[in-house]
């Protein structure tokens, strides 16, 4: 029992621990007094400010984009890897590729982008959007790969077979049965990476140059002048401009359960 | 019926995979006939999936020829054979309607679009799911997966429909009405099937001809009744049914000599051209458990006779199974139930059987 009452109270603090500072950045997105000293009173003054702030709408757009335009590459790159993968037969090779995929994963970012920026200046590469986008790339297609390829490994050359059978060339074969059975992994694949660009603050601070500023590096530089209540309306809005495409897409595709990408849902 | 014009021909085929040390089907000869249903049986691992893979162009003969209404087909891919397969497992698209399972193959074929609506509505007609076309094969009972799976394949008009265990996933009596189904269908559309099951029942209710294999070869090919009866050897005869099995001593042409009896040679039916077929592993007696009487005191006495002890009593419905035990090994009779209530475990009891109801065939190596 006294075990029972232990894994509660620490099941408790973790989601306190999850859910109050967003609550908190809820709640204070709302604060009627400007340095969040006490509770000024409710005020949706601070959403309409930001919501009508020209640099606000443009680093929201340019995150969106950014992290679209990194997606849809990391995607691409790891169902094209995933495809290749499969008509390899296990060995040394495909060892050698988890090793890669693995090392892109581990590799703290801060010294992969470090690492680009060192060649940029070496090589007097000009620093900017394609820069960042592939140093996300980089990474992000590493987690989109191994979201995919287990998918991809699990697949069944069943209905492959049997479409072949029916008398399907090659590539109908490939666009009609096998990318419609892997949308829900790609689907997950593209969020989860989208995700990943929407808040990394690592690569434009680095590699963006002196043009490129994205959502995170906004709140970044108004955090250094104080936390105020306009942080946190920003804050909140870039969770609700995150979070809605999620659900949306989900919704949309009708996945609703996660846990059965990877998995044959056949009844 | 069929009407034994060849319609299928297997010539030498052999089948290496670069995995397997050995091959997977050795120099096998097969010939279908057109209109028949046709089926390859045998324990699993067999080869008879993998002949079933070579014709549907799934795999490539590493050597020989396949030779379909004339043209040899060994080198075209799988999608330009006018052959089509029910897989084991369906494997009906999950992400597409029933109607769009059917459409499948016709669209591939090129059919103006005005036509596959109606051949998919006669297709969904002849297996009876016309209140299901529009579901997911998720949504589907087995049984029903079964007959879309067989819609599928059946709306291209195959000259030849492969079906690979398409039964195994059913339940008994699914099962039981499926094969009338099967049988029906193939009846009412004249093509001819080529049919996979390591289930014999299966295969007899079914079948107009079995093939039995073994080790990648074909053992045997036999209408039903010859195969039970006639068993090639002593694994087909225990493969297709309950066999009593007795070794040959010796056997001229007078006699044929077991270990408790001898049978006159000439009321013995035997393997035809006997003299001609090769016994490595010698030869053996079959007696299935319906040719092995109990006797009572007042049975008129048979050709032969043997004394054991009851071991075992099985009641099996509309007659009783009698394990006998005797001194070279056990016998399983079938008895009816008045002869079985008479008798008890442990008890002696008289067994007999006629000449002409045995048979002789050559005798295998143990596995």
């Amino acid at each position: 029992m006294t075990n029972h009452k232990t894994v509660t109270v620490l099941a408790v603090l973790g989601l306190l621990f999850l859910w109050v500072p967003i609550v908190a950045i809820a709640a204070n997105a709302f604060n009627g007094d400007k340095l969040l000293l006490e509770w000024g009173g409710f005020t949706t003054r601070w959403l309409h400010q930001t919501l009508r702030d020209a640099e606000f709408r443009t680093d929201l757009r340019n995150s969106f984009v950014c992290a679209v335009v990194v997606a849809a590459l990391s995607v691409a790159v790891a169902f094209t890897a995933a495809v290749g993968r499969r008509g390899l037969r296990s060995g040394r090779l495909d060892r050698a590729d988890d090793s890669l995929v693995l090392l892109r994963m581990v590799m703290p970012e801060v010294v992969v982008v470090m690492s680009i920026f060192l060649i940029t200046r070496l090589l007097e590469i000009e620093l900017g959007w394609a820069l960042v986008v592939a140093s996300q790339v980089v990474y992000c297609s590493a987690y989109a790969f191994l979201i995919i390829n287990a998918r991809m490994s699990q697949l069944s050359d069943v209905y492959e077979n049997a479409a072949r059978d029916l008398g399907a060339r090659p590539h109908v074969v490939f666009a009609r049965v096998t990318v419609p059975l892997m949308v829900p992994s790609i689907l997950v694949a593209f969020l989860m990476t989208f995700t990943f660009s929407m808040d990394d603050v690592v690569s434009p601070t680095f590699l963006g140059g002196p043009d490129v500023t994205t959502l995170p590096t906004l709140i970044m530089g108004m955090i250094r002048h104080g936390v105020t209540a306009d942080v946190n309306a920003v804050a909140l809005l870039a969770m609700v401009f995150s979070l809605v495409p999620l659900f949306a897409a989900l919704t949309l595709t009708g996945v609703r359960n996660l846990g059965a990408v990877g998995t044959d849902k056949r009844g | 019926m069929t009407t034994s014009e060849p319609l299928l021909t297997l010539e030498g085929v052999t089948k290496q995979y670069a995995s397997a040390s050995a091959p997977t089907l050795v120099d096998l000869d097969l010939t279908l006939d057109r209109g028949e249903f046709f089926s390859l049986i045998g324990s699993s691992g067999c080869g008879k999936t993998t002949t079933l893979k070579l014709v549907s162009g799934l795999e490539q003969p590493t050597s020989g020829r396949i030779v379909l209404d004339g043209v040899d087909i060994s080198r075209v891919p799988s999608h330009k054979r006018p052959v089509h397969t029910v897989f084991q497992n369906y494997a009906l698209f999950p992400h597409m309607s029933v109607a769009d399972n059917i459409a499948f193959g016709l669209k591939q074929a090129d059919v103006p679009r005005r036509s596959i609506r109606g051949k998919v509505d006669e297709a969904v007609e002849m297996v009876g799911l016309q209140a299901s076309t529009h579901a997911k094969p998720g949504e589907l009972s087995g049984g029903m997966q079964q007959r879309v799976a067989l819609a599928r394949a059946l709306v291209l008009e195959p000259k030849i429909l492969l079906l690979d265990e398409p039964l195994g996933a059913l339940d008994l009596q699914l099962r039981h009405q499926m094969q009338m189904a099967l049988k029906e269908i193939q009846r009412a559309t004249g093509v001819t099937f080529l049919y996979v099951t390591h289930d014999q029942e299966e295969a007899f209710t079914m079948s107009d001809r079995i093939g039995f294999m073994h080790a990648g070869e074909l053992v045997q090919v036999a209408p039903p009744t010859q195969m039970y009866h006639q068993p090639g050897n002593a694994r087909v005869a225990d493969f297709v049914g309950t066999a009593n099995t007795f070794p040959v001593l010796s056997k001229d042409d007078a006699t044929v000599v077991a270990e408790h009896f001898k049978l006159p040679a000439a009321e013995v039916a035997q393997v035809p051209d006997a003299a001609g077929t090769a016994a490595p592993d010698g030869w053996v007696v079959v007696v299935r458990p319906e040719s092995l009487r109990v006797l009572g005191p007042a049975s008129p006495r048979p050709c032969v006779c043997l004394e054991g002890t009851v071991a075992d009593l099985s009641f099996k419905g509309s007659y009783t199974s009698v394990k006998v035990t005797l001194p070279s090994g056990d016998l399983v009779a079938n008895a009816d139930l008045r002869t079985a209530t008479g008798l008890a475990l442990g008890e002696p009891v008289r067994l007999g059987f006629d000449a002409q109801d045995a048979w002789v065939c050559p005798a295998v190596p143990a596995a």
